[in-house]
């Protein structure tokens, strides 16, 4: 392969984590042949020169998707970039926009979170029997999303993209695109659930059509086209919701819930927010009137005394009983087995010393507020 | 969609735990001692008389605790009304109502401040 024709100079970005602090630069200086993908200078490099050099490829024909990298500062298929367009010296990087694994490998697992949320599939309410055959689709039906379906994920998009740039949780143009293409399917029933995703966090209207994407794809899919219908389609779903809101979907919740069976504890614990609140509020009013003279504060003693005050500090009395044996309960396993190099005492220990503390200062407080001491 | 404001979500969880923890522990004494025992004659009233109530009050101690007493249940009730109300159905609307009630428990922490300095 080296028959020395012509030469190159690589300069790729290198980052090793267990000895590098941050990526550095390297150059390779190689003799190329004319008809050369950057893919095979890779490999040359690697084969050749260089064997700790990390990259990821595998098909060589732009179908896998796997050895998409910034070429000249682009995100390229580097199987697909004739090395004849480049200049004598080839800058080399992984994609932007992604966390760095190693050399020109990337972390791509973010990317394969926001495809699963797009629910890529065909969703039916109800799938059809085998006897009824297969579900038929006209050319013209196929045509309507057929462009979306040549996504090979291969995340150039991503890295072109200045919306992802700056809000990571931005779902992105390509799980965009391939949730899309599912509504678009004429088979499929699923639009109402993608269009409540493509809503939700990290949602389309966080694009703001830089059309980059499309710029990059090498599949000519046009996420940017994708990403776009997409918003009309969810500005549709949000106003049929504000017109019609359409009851009994996903997620429910179980039948029993808030009121009985298992859910009741929790509930009323979630429901002793409002004693706290209201507790809060009457412990300020009395601070305030304490510091508003002694007709202000004799006042606020002598509204204790009313009906209403009593009934709701004996309530409070209740639910503060409620809270205190329900999560002093729960306490001890929500501590981790170590912090830092911290570790907390035995779950018994902990629980023992909560109750401790709570009947300590319980008494100790009373007996200085009934005035047994100072 | 997440409300900007709920990034403070790891603070405002440390003053809901707070608040059930610490804030119970507080909140037993005083509800069984000004909340109950005073008003219904069990404890002399005199035991917080003006001068007496002043006087403990005043104490940097005193002041600490009386500040931990208004803030931690605020905190820890409107965390939990947020999260009854998400409970009820109403999780669409959280991205208004969460910023509300943490508003108005901002509110009460800072009369909780002017009233236990201005005692």
């Amino acid at each position: 392969m080296s028959d020395g024709h012509q030469k190159k100079t690589f300069v790729i970005t290198r980052f090793d984590p267990d000895q590098d602090e941050a990526p550095r630069k390297q150059s390779y200086e190689i003799p190329v042949h004319p008809d050369w993908k950057v893919l095979d200078a890779l490999n040359f490099i690697k084969d050749e020169i260089d064997a700790t050099l990390s990259h990821r490829w595998s098909c060589r024909m732009a179908v896998c998707g796997s050895c998409g990298m910034m070429v000249d500062g682009e995100p390229r298929l580097t199987c697909k970039e004739a090395l004849s367009q480049y200049g004598d010296t080839v800058d080399v990087a992984p994609l932007a926009n992604f966390p760095v694994v190693r050399d020109l490998v990337i972390e791509a697992d973010g990317f394969m979170e926001k495809l699963t949320h797009v629910k890529p599939w065909i969703i039916r309410a109800k799938e059809l029997a085998v006897e009824e055959g297969p579900m038929r689709q006209s050319p013209g039906e196929l045509e309507e999303f057929k462009q979306f379906s040549m996504c090979i994920n291969c995340m150039l998009c991503y890295s072109a993209c200045p919306v992802v740039a700056n809000e990571p949780e931005f779902i992105g143009p390509a799980a965009i695109a391939l949730g899309h293409r599912y509504s678009l399917d004429s088979r499929d029933e699923g639009a109402a659930e993608r269009n409540k995703v493509f809503r939700g966090e990290g949602s389309v209207f966080s694009c703001s059509f830089a059309n980059e994407c499309s710029e990059v794809c090498p599949k000519h899919v046009d996420p940017a086209a994708a990403v776009n219908q997409a918003k009309l389609n969810a500005v549709i779903d949000w106003a049929t919701d504000l017109v019609l809101p359409r009851g009994g979907e996903p997620p429910q919740l179980p039948d029993h819930f808030p009121f009985s069976g298992r859910y009741l504890a929790y509930t009323l614990f979630d429901l002793t927010g409002i004693l706290y609140l209201l507790l809060g509020f009457l412990v300020l009013c009395a601070v305030w009137s304490l510091g508003s003279g002694e007709a202000v504060w004799n006042d606020m003693l002598e509204r204790h005394r009313n009906i209403f005050y009593l009934g709701f500090h004996a309530i409070a009395l209740v639910g503060l009983i409620f809270v205190g044996i329900r999560f002093f309960g729960f306490f001890p396993k929500a501590q981790p087995p170590r912090v830092g190099p911290v570790k907390p005492p035995p779950k018994g220990v902990i629980l023992v010393g909560l109750y401790a503390l709570w009947i300590g200062v319980t008494v100790c407080l009373s007996i200085v507020l009934a005035g047994g001491v100072f | 969609m997440k409300h900007p404001l709920l990034k403070l979500e790891p603070l405002i969880w440390l003053l809901f735990g707070q608040g059930i923890l610490l804030g119970t522990v507080l909140l037993t004494p005083w509800v069984l001692v000004v909340g109950l025992a005073i008003p219904l004659g069990i404890v002399p009233e005199d035991a917080l008389s003006y001068e007496r109530a002043t006087m403990l009050a005043s104490h940097i101690f005193g002041r600490l605790i009386l500040f931990g007493l208004i803030v931690l249940p605020l905190w820890k009730g409107v965390h939990h009304m947020r999260h009854t109300f998400i409970d009820f159905g109403g999780a669409e609307r959280d991205a208004w109502v969460a910023p509300l009630l943490y508003l108005l428990a901002t509110i009460g922490s800072v009369l909780a401040v002017v009233a236990v300095v201005r005692i």
